[in-house]
């Protein structure tokens, strides 16, 4: 009789040799004698926790195995892992990324490092509110590219485990973390890795599958309220066929709102520093934020301690592990008050380069060697938005989302100081050269004859229907040249403002100088407090007579060739003429009866004035021809 | 060069068998050896390096390399055998202590301050077959003590792996090991890997750290590990180990005690795989890189002597079957056995046609070197009596793993007629002094080989010929 000489044979064999090409499942110890200090690598606890998940089944209906039930030793589970996931997606731990290179890691880190070099750069995952070692915050755990996450086998004694499951089965926002991880689940479908059915499928994929199953459909807010922590080296299945592959992506930690907050960020200006990062700065100057553009220096990190940093910190080339170096990662607190940046700076000014050219571009060059590819398109991240980091996805996303107006403007402090937070500000207005009079009347409009990258802007309202921030600075551009037409206002001697001389000379709109910069034209904040409250609608709605002549003389404003910029000025005074109309005439006044223009009335034919907002583009300004005698 | 790399316990236990068979010409020379192990002085290490106390400047050990053993890090040198101190020292920083204890448990990295079990494992004592300690300390002091072995391995033809997923210290480093020399000789030079699964139990001692079910998690464990990041660095692998319902001949035999050599069939099988795994792969085809186990036959218990190990060369034989060089060991002894019975005869030449044979031959050496041939012969009597020890070492080991089993069936006309001699105690001592005469014929071809001895003396160069000629008799 023959026999297989090796332990769980299961066929009986009929050749003097046999291939085993699989391992064999009677090689594993029972759950008894699961043994994790056998594994022979410093990574078994790593290893363990693979093991662990590999026995989950994928049938939904059956009993998973929980051998921490009869091994009490055995500090790895599916159970901690899923806490630990949860936990990470509520911000209840954190993902902190080291290079184990690093001189504080010293020969310990270098000795995982010259083991797994791919795992260099590894993921230490510590409780947001548990005190460790000499103060920090407690290492409860690290990422693994198997099983993604695995625990720290001291943990226990700290009752951590149980506490933990307290408050993560306790949440409120638990049901949401789960939701948000089937978004995340979604976007590694999209991507094609996500097949955890495959016999190479990793441990990780299983227990996700296994934690989600088809229970916990996807919300779609990935985009909008995850924040994007990491990366983590990942084992995946190409769903191509061939073995087993590895990629870097990025984990989401539920932050509502976070999308439209980065959105913010953008309306800073970025600054190139020394130290391998760009600054955010708010109108200040001030730092709001840093985005790593180079992975640290450790040697320049090691302090009083050079020795340790020549003994640790090899000078081993970061190249194509950018990503997981870091590069693409915000620094510091994005929660600090600081004003709203008045333009946006995803492109470049005049006098300074933009967030595309000092951070999206590079940014997309580094995820490119970091993902092994020639090149990664703005395509290439919306179609796998996993795979990179906030800083390129958010702003990739939120191009996509602007509205579609064409002209990047630079917005007034009116409209900044109205910004709140989920309700990004606007980026672009409409250019009147393409706006034709009678077509329905844009909110958002680039003024004409700008010199610079950006022009001026004036907003009427911005953000979506349900959170339509209003700002009127179109309506107020109208009041004043409604007032110059009743003969209320005059255009200052030396052109650079227009006056309510019947009121107090209050400064209607103008010139002014922001940051030593001249803005050629503003509304400024009495005409715009003069349209957010009722006096002058219903002192213009008493006036309907003056009022159509007033709509009369506009009527024939604006037309000409598009690219003259003396018609395109003109446009905008009849946009915010005809807004202003719009204003008095939509609301009726509380008891009146309603009312509405006539289209008949005789129309100034000449402006009296212009004001020049520069070279030819200039605003008429038209007097009532009755205004003298009124 | 064919280089063996001996791992740990059971790689010593496989290197022992290599050797035994390199001694009877069961395989092909020339094979090199680097052994490795944490603990050089055990017994079996002892038996490794001095091939059972046979090995002398005149018979040298038979696998080249083996009478060194390298630890795998170096021990002796270290301020601190305490796996933690090794890391977590007074001026560690808080992140480095953070990581380690993240990695290792308070059983095998300890606590600060930590004396005794509380302090984590001491490497000093043994790994206590703990294989991710002693992959941490082989991964983090290998720099240097494994230089050598990078050396032989960038000029070896083949490299073979051996050793088994037991333990701590070679199931510790095998992985790496293997990782590191892939490294070294790049992808084209054929490495293989010859491992013992369970293939011997440990007695049931209480209170003991280390048991049966133990050695079971690390090499599943090590099994798990193997398949997901080893193997496909080797060309081919063969893994053996006891199957879960044995017949007797292939059941686990008790370790021995203190650390001796284990006897058992399962290193001679390792040992196999130097023959049948370069023969069963295809090295053009890398990427079908293939694992293979053994089948054991319960109707033929000597299924592994009836197997061609090696066809010998100069002397010729016309069985490659390990059997027959076990038959010719067994005879050589008893004509080295024979020599002795009356030691005149063979020093003073007082057998038929001695003075014209090796009588002759020996006399021109001594005037040679000026001394008498009787002194001569003297020396080369007991210079063969150390080669018989040698083979002694050898064939003892395969009946002790074979039992008493007839080997009538193996080697030559003339071995097997004196196989059948001594088996059916016919033996007369002039049947010795007749083949080693007639043995002569070939002292200028066969026994004229080229010496594997280094710098030998006259008697010891006599012996090594007279025993080539006597094989070429013996397959003549």
């Amino acid at each position: 009789m023959l026999h297989s000489l090796i332990p769980g044979a299961d066929v009986a064999p009929s050749t003097d040799t046999f291939a085993i090409d699989q391992k064999k499942g009677a090689w594993t110890p029972p759950h008894t004698h699961l043994r994790t200090r056998s594994f022979p690598t410093p990574f078994a606890q790593a290893e363990m926790m693979s093991h662990v998940l590999g026995l989950l089944s994928l049938d939904p209906g059956a009993r998973q195995p929980e051998p921490e039930t009869l091994n009490p030793r055995l500090q790895q589970s599916f159970e901690r892992w899923r806490l630990m996931l949860l936990a990470l997606v509520l911000g209840e731990v954190t993902l902190e990324t080291i290079d184990l290179r690093r001189p504080e890691v010293d020969n310990f880190g270098a000795m995982l490092a010259d083991l797994r070099p791919e795992c260099r750069f590894f993921g230490l995952i510590r409780d947001a509110r548990r005190s460790g070692l000499e103060g920090r915050k407690l290492l409860v755990g690290a990422t693994d590219p198997l099983c993604l996450l695995w625990c720290a086998p001291r943990a226990a004694r700290e009752n951590y485990w149980s506490e933990l499951k307290t408050r993560i089965d306790a949440s409120a926002d638990r049901a949401e973390a789960l939701k948000l991880l089937a978004d995340w689940r979604a976007a590694l479908d999209r991507t094609g890795v996500w097949q955890p059915g495959h016999e190479l499928a990793p441990p990780w994929m299983k227990a996700l599958e296994v934690l989600l199953g088809d229970r916990v459909q996807p919300s779609g807010v990935l985009h909008t309220d995850a924040r994007f922590v990491g990366p983590v080296r990942l084992r995946v299945v190409p769903r191509a066929g061939g073995d087993a592959d590895e990629t870097i992506a990025y984990l989401p930690v539920r932050e509502p709102g976070w999308a439209a907050r980065f959105a913010e960020l953008l309306f800073f200006q970025p600054v190139r520093r020394d130290a391998g990062t760009v600054d955010l700065l708010d109108p200040n100057g001030r730092s709001v934020l840093t985005v790593r553009m180079a992975p640290r220096d450790p040697t320049q990190e090691a302090g009083n301690a050079p020795a340790r940093a020549a003994q640790g910190a090899d000078r081993a080339s970061t190249a194509g592990f950018e990503l997981l170096a870091g590069v693409g990662r915000l620094e510091g607190a994005t929660n600090t008050a600081r004003g709203h940046g008045q333009a946006h700076w995803l492109e470049d000014h005049a006098n300074a380069p933009g967030y595309r050219s000092l951070v999206l571009n590079p940014l997309l060059s580094a995820a490119a060697r970091s993902h092994k590819r020639m090149q990664v398109s703005e395509a290439d991240v919306q179609a796998a938005p996993i795979l990179y980091p906030d800083t390129v996805r958010l702003v990739i996303g939120q191009a996509e989302a602007a509205d579609g107006a064409d002209v990047r403007i630079h917005l007034s402090r009116e409209v900044t100081n109205r910004v709140a937070t989920g309700t990004p500000a606007p980026q672009t207005g409409v250019s009147m050269a393409k706006w034709t009079p009678g077509s329905p009347l844009p909110r958002i409009v680039a003024v004409p004859g700008s010199t610079g990258t950006l022009s001026v802007g004036l907003v009427e309202r911005f953000g979506p229907a349900t959170r339509t921030v209003d700002v009127g600075e179109l309506r107020a551009l109208g009041l004043s040249l409604w007032l110059y037409f009743t003969g209320e206002a005059e255009l200052r001697a030396d052109g650079a403002r227009v006056l309510w001389t019947a009121d107090e000379g209050k400064d209607l709109f103008g010139r002014v100088l922001v940051q030593s910069a001249e803005r050629p034209l503003e509304v400024l904040r009495d005409a715009i407090a003069a349209v957010h409250g009722d006096t002058e609608r219903l002192r213009a709605r008493d006036r309907l007579a003056t009022l159509q002549r007033f709509r009369a003389t506009w009527r024939t404003v604006g037309e000409g060739e598009n690219d003259r910029v003396e018609v395109q000025a003109a446009r905008l005074a009849r946009v915010a003429a005809d807004t202003f109309i719009e204003w008095v005439m939509g609301a009726p006044s509380p008891g009146a009866a309603a009312v509405t223009l006539g289209s008949f009335g005789l129309r100034a034919t000449a402006p009296a004035e212009q004001y020049v907002i520069a070279g030819a583009a200039k605003i008429p300004l038209f007097l009532d021809v009755f205004a003298r005698s009124e | 060069m064919d280089l063996v790399i001996a791992v740990g316990g059971g790689g010593q236990h496989i290197a022992l068998a290599i050797a035994r068979l390199l001694r009877l010409e069961g395989l092909a020379d020339p094979i090199e050896a680097f052994v490795i192990d944490a603990d050089s002085d055990s017994r079996l290490a002892q038996k490794v390096r001095t091939f059972g106390n046979t090995v002398t400047p005149q018979c040298p050990h038979p696998l080249a390399g083996a009478q060194t053993i390298v630890p795998p890090f170096a021990r002796d040198t270290m301020h601190e055998t305490q796996f933690r101190k090794i890391f977590i020292d007074d001026r560690a920083a808080p992140l480095e202590r953070e990581m380690f204890e993240l990695f290792y448990d308070e059983e095998s990295g300890g606590v600060d301050g930590g004396i005794g079990p509380s302090g984590g494992v001491d490497i000093g004592k043994g790994m206590f077959a703990n294989p991710s300690v002693g992959s941490a300390v082989f991964a983090s002091s290998k720099e240097g003590a494994m230089d050598p072995l990078f050396g032989l391995a960038r000029t070896a033809a083949r490299i073979f792996v051996v050793g088994s997923f037991l333990g701590g210290t070679g199931a510790g480093i095998m992985h790496q090991l293997i990782k590191l020399v892939r490294e070294t000789v790049g992808p084209a030079r054929p490495i293989y890997g010859s491992f013992l699964l369970r293939w011997f139990d440990l007695p049931p001692t209480a209170g003991q750290t280390v048991d049966t079910a133990t050695l079971l998690a690390s090499m599943g464990h090590g099994l798990e590990y193997f398949y997901r990041y080893t193997k496909h660095l080797l060309d081919a692998s063969m893994l053996v180990g006891v199957p879960d319902n044995p017949p007797p001949q292939v059941k686990a035999v008790p370790a021995a005690s203190d650390n001796d050599e284990t006897v058992s069939l399962y290193p001679l099988l390792a040992a196999w795989s130097l023959v049948m795994l370069p023969d069963k792969t295809d090295t053009q085809a890398r990427a079908a890189h293939r694992t293979y186990g053994l089948t054991h036959d319960d109707n033929d218990p000597i299924w592994a002597l009836r197997r061609s190990w090696n066809s010998p060369r100069n002397p010729n034989s016309q069985d490659a079957r390990l059997g027959a060089r076990i038959v010719e060991a067994v005879v050589l002894q008893e004509i080295y056995s024979s020599f002795r019975v009356k030691d005149s005869d063979f020093t003073e030449f007082d057998y038929e046609k001695a003075r014209t044979t090796w009588g002759s031959l020996i006399g021109n050496v001594a005037k040679k070197n000026n001394t008498s041939a009787t002194a001569l012969a003297r020396g080369v009597l007991s210079a063969l009596e150390a080669r018989g020890a040698q083979l002694r070492f050898a064939s003892w080991w395969f009946g002790q793993v074979f039992g008493d089993a007839d080997l009538s069936q193996f080697g030559d006309t003339r071995a097997r007629q004196l196989y059948a001699a001594r088996k059916h105690r016919t033996w007369k001592a002039p049947d010795a002094f007749k083949i080693l005469v007639d043995a002569f014929q070939f002292e200028s071809t066969a026994g004229a080989e080229r010496s594997k001895l280094h710098d030998p003396t006259p008697e010891a160069l006599m012996a090594e010929k007279i025993e080539r000629s006597l094989l070429a008799a013996l397959r003549g």
